[in-house]
This record gives C-alpha cells, sequence and structure tokens, in this order.
C-alpha cells in the first residue's frame, strides 16, 4: 500500500483557499512524518527480531498439547459433557427453556 | 511561512520516504521468513489429522431465522447462541435442546454483528444504524411483545461490522466499523472510552470488518480491514496500533486469536487464510486453496474459527465450502460443506462453544447448524 499523495490545492478563493490547502497539507505532511517515525521504529524492532522458525516450536508443542474434543487423537484429560450433544433428552423438569 | 508550493514539495519528499521505509521493512521481514508452520511440522513429523467420514457430525440444525444468518456467538458459559439476521431479529437459542429462548425485534432491521455478554444475560447488536444497541434478557417485554432497547451506544460514522465484550468485563465492548476505526465502550455510561485509529496515524485507511479480542490478555485485540492490513491494538493506548500486518491481498472479512493469545488467524477476500505471530508481527503460514479445475473465480474465506487446541482452523467460503484445517501441516482434512445434512448457501459465521466440543456455523439458508465429534475418540 502506497502513501496517498497530497490533493492539489482547490482554486478560487484567493488567500482563504491558500490558507485551507496550507492547513490541509500541514496536517498530512504531520501524518507522514509521524508514520515515517513509526517506521523506523518498526525497522530497528526487526533488526533485533528472530527468524520465524525460531517461535514454531512453542506453537507446534502448545497445539499438541491441549485437549480437543473435535480430534480424532487427542491428549487428555477428556470430559465426560463433550459428548453431551450424543446424549438422550434432557431432563425437561430442569430445563428452563420456552417455546415462543 | 512556507508557501503552499513548499509545503507540497516537503509532501511528496515525507510520502516517498514513507515508501521506501515500507519496502525495506517488507525486504527485512522476507529475510526473516526462513520456514512456515508446513514446512517446519513436516521436517518434524508430526502426525497428520485423519477424520473418518462420519467423525464430525451435524448434531442439530437450528431453524426459526426467515432470513441469511449473518453472525452468531456463544455464551461463555451454558450452551446458548445469539444468531443474527437479515430477517432484522437476534435469536438467542438453547443449542443442546434446539430451543429458541428469545427471538428479539430490532429497531433497524439490517443487522450484521452480535455478541452475548460474558454473564449470559445481555446480547449486543449493530449494523447499518452506525450504533451498537445492547438487550437484557431479563427485561420485561413490551405490549407487542418486544425486548426494550437497554443501551444504544452511538458515536460511529459508519456501520458497524462487529462488536465484542471484553472478556470477563460485562460493562466494556468494542466495535469495530466502516468509518476506519475501532471503539471502546462503557456500557453502562454508553459513553465512548476509547477511539483506535480515526484521525491518529497507525489508523486502519478502510472499512473495519472484524476484531478479536486476545482472551490471555484482554489489554490486546487485533482488527482486520478492506485496507487488506490487521493491526494490533492496545486498549490503553489508543493514539497507535501496536503493530501492522501485512500479507493479504484483499479485504480481511474475520479475524481470530490463536487460543494461547501468542498467534491469530485470518481469512480474507483474497481467498487466503494466514497464521501471524503477534509478537513478532511474521507471517507463520498461508492457508490456500487448490484452484478451481474450471477456472472459476476463487471462493473469498468468509470467516473463520480455531479449535480449542488450535491444531483445527475452520474456515467459511463464499462457495458454500467450510474447510477444516490441520494448522500444522496447512492440509485440508474435512469439508463440512460436503457433508450429510450441511448447508445449502454460502456459511457466513462460525464459532466455537467455549469448552471447544462443538462448533455452530451460520449461512446464507437461514439456519444454524451444530457440529460435534461422534467417532471414536483416541486419548493419548
Amino acid at each position: 500500500m502506497q502513501a496517498g499523495g497530497g490533493g492539489a490545492v482547490g482554486g478560487g478563493g484567493g488567500d482563504a483557499g491558500d490558507t485551507r490547502g496550507r492547513h490541509r497539507i500541514r496536517a498530512e505532511l504531520k501524518k507522514l512524518e509521524q508514520e515515517a517515525r513509526f517506521l523506523e521504529e518498526e525497522l530497528e524492532e526487526l533488526e533485533k527480531t528472530d527468524k520465524v522458525s525460531a517461535a514454531l516450536q512453542e506453537l507446534v508443542v502448545t497445539t499438541e498439547s491441549k485437549a480437543d474434543p473435535l480430534l480424532p487423537v487427542t491428549p487428555g484429560p477428556a470430559c465426560q459433557s463433550w459428548d453431551r450433544w450424543f446424549e438422550g433428552p434432557q431432563d425437561l423438569r430442569r430445563c428452563k427453556c420456552w417455546f415462543l | 511561512m512556507a508557501s503552499v508550493a513548499e509545503l507540497k514539495e516537503n509532501h511528496a519528499v515525507a510520502t516517498a520516504k514513507v515508501n521506501t521505509l515500507r519496502e525495506r521493512l517488507r525486504q527485512r521481514r522476507q529475510m526473516l521468513l526462513d520456514t512456515d508452520v508446513e514446512r517446519y511440522s513436516k521436517a518434524q513429523g508430526r502426525a497428520p489429522v485423519s477424520f473418518n467420514p462420519t467423525d464430525l457430525v451435524c448434531c442439530r440444525t437450528l431453524q426459526g431465522h426467515s432470513g441469511k444468518v449473518y453472525s452468531l456467538d456463544w455464551t461463555p458459559e451454558k450452551n446458548w447462541i445469539v444468531s443474527a439476521s437479515q430477517d432484522g431479529r437476534l435469536i438467542v437459542w438453547n443449542a443442546l435442546t434446539s430451543q429458541k429462548t428469545h427471538a428479539i425485534k430490532l429497531h433497524c432491521p439490517w443487522v450484521m454483528t452480535c455478541a452475548f455478554a460474558p454473564n449470559g444475560q445481555s446480547v449486543a447488536c449493530g449494523g447499518l444504524d452506525s450504533a451498537c444497541s445492547i438487550f437484557n434478557l431479563n427485561s420485561q417485554a413490551d405490549r407487542d411483545g418486544n425486548l426494550p432497547v437497554s443501551r444504544m451506544l452511538t458515536g460511529h460514522k459508519g456501520y458497524v461490522s462487529s462488536c465484542q465484550y471484553v472478556p470477563d468485563q460485562e460493562t466494556r465492548l468494542i466495535t469495530s466499523s466502516g468509518d476506519q476505526t475501532c471503539v471502546l465502550w462503557d456500557v453502562t455510561t454508553g459513553q465512548r472510552i476509547s477511539i483506535f485509529g480515526g484521525e491518529f496515524p497507525s489508523g486502519h485507511t478502510a472499512d473495519v470488518f472484524s476484531l478479536s479480542i486476545n482472551s490471555s490478555n484482554t489489554n490486546m485485540f487485533v482488527s482486520g480491514s478492506c485496507d487488506a492490513t490487521v493491526r494490533l491494538w492496545d486498549i490503553r493506548i489508543a493514539s497507535r496500533a501496536v503493530r501492522t500486518y501485512h500479507g493479504h491481498e484483499g479485504d480481511i472479512n474475520s479475524v481470530k486469536f490463536f487460543p494461547d493469545g501468542q498467534r491469530f488467524g485470518t481469512g480474507s477476500d483474497d481467498g487466503t487464510c494466514r497464521l501471524f505471530d503477534m509478537r513478532t508481527g511474521h507471517q507463520l503460514q498461508v492457508y490456500s486453496r487448490e484452484p478451481d479445475r474450471n477456472d472459476n473465480e476463487l471462493p473469498t474465506v468468509t470467516s473463520i474459527a480455531f479449535s480449542i487446541s488450535g491444531r483445527l482452523l475452520f474456515a467459511g467460503y463464499s462457495n458454500g465450502d467450510c474447510y477444516v484445517w490441520d494448522t500444522l501441516l496447512a492440509e485440508v482434512v474435512l469439508n463440512l460443506g460436503t457433508l450429510q445434512n450441511s448447508h445449502e448457501g454460502r456459511i457466513s459465521c462460525l464459532g466455537l462453544s467455549s469448552d471447544g466440543s462443538a462448533l455452530c456455523t451460520g449461512s446464507w439458508d437461514k439456519n444454524l447448524k451444530i457440529w460435534a465429534f461422534s467417532g471414536h475418540r483416541k486419548i493419548v
């Protein structure tokens, strides 16, 4: 994504038009300068950042160590309530739902 | 005082500087991409996920909306779901019994998003009215049987595309908007606490479509935008985004944090899902479909969700597919869109129950469906 260029200053309006244009361009310039500072900071930070591979061992370990009811093979502990979706009709006396 | 001509020249120089810095950043980041999740996992010999054809089944179909379903959200506890539809209603469901507990007629029928409060006592929704409406589910219905709005959060200058309560905080909610900003609200007063983006640099430069709050660190959230970037925000520092993530080549329709809160996934109009590392900004993996044999236009990704371990990435597409990706090996292990009893239209929204035992999908076919694992489970 490229930084947007400043629009042309509007015609007619003489000095007033020039002033409005000047304010707008100055505001955009300030934004661009701020953004340049942010980008420079990010570049500095990136110089100290590890490569992608450094982060992946943790990802693999974390993913494979957590119990997941939707997986056919998963670490435990399993929970009986995982299978509630396939149990019989609920006890309606305790069910607080009502038809609309 | 500098003349207009001088200012314009300075502006051009500053623009060129920013573009150069962006390109240097892109190149530097490219040099750090020495591998991705797929290549790393395969090199490590990780075992693939393998489903039998009847392992994941549709165990409930929630019927009741008379229009396309656009959004859904589970309660953190219990088995309740709130859904929002083109029919201008929110419906609250007991997903276990399939019963509807509330049907809320909205003042503005053009709803795009809904969310459950952490205590399950309130729901929020927003859309083309550029506002977020809060309904207390315990309040008395009016003469027409409609639930009154308990609070309106107004202030956005564009549609509300997504809303989410801050986990464990009934009183705070974040919205994303077509006005290019996200807002943190105090629900009890209706006041905006912070605005993310907008006037400040480092905000999004196009409509924001989605957001996801980090459940491991609720001070952080990410937002996805039509400007093809994701931005990370610290709710304590609204003046600038913490980080911007580049990579996608189209509108980002969905963002979701990975369960451990260190990474997040995205789904986009460019037809891919991606996994990013929150702390470093690295793009860890791209999940791309095989091109269509008939050379049809690539389906876009409408919504994503991770299983509770993060091993599975569920992705709904504009052509009705719902791919189940193995996130480590970057392979499609199932397509819920082709299973028996599947939806008959585009899947527009997805969400996992809080214990990860069920996936709910919402569709343009007006239904919601609950999917769960019914096969033989091996505990290792």
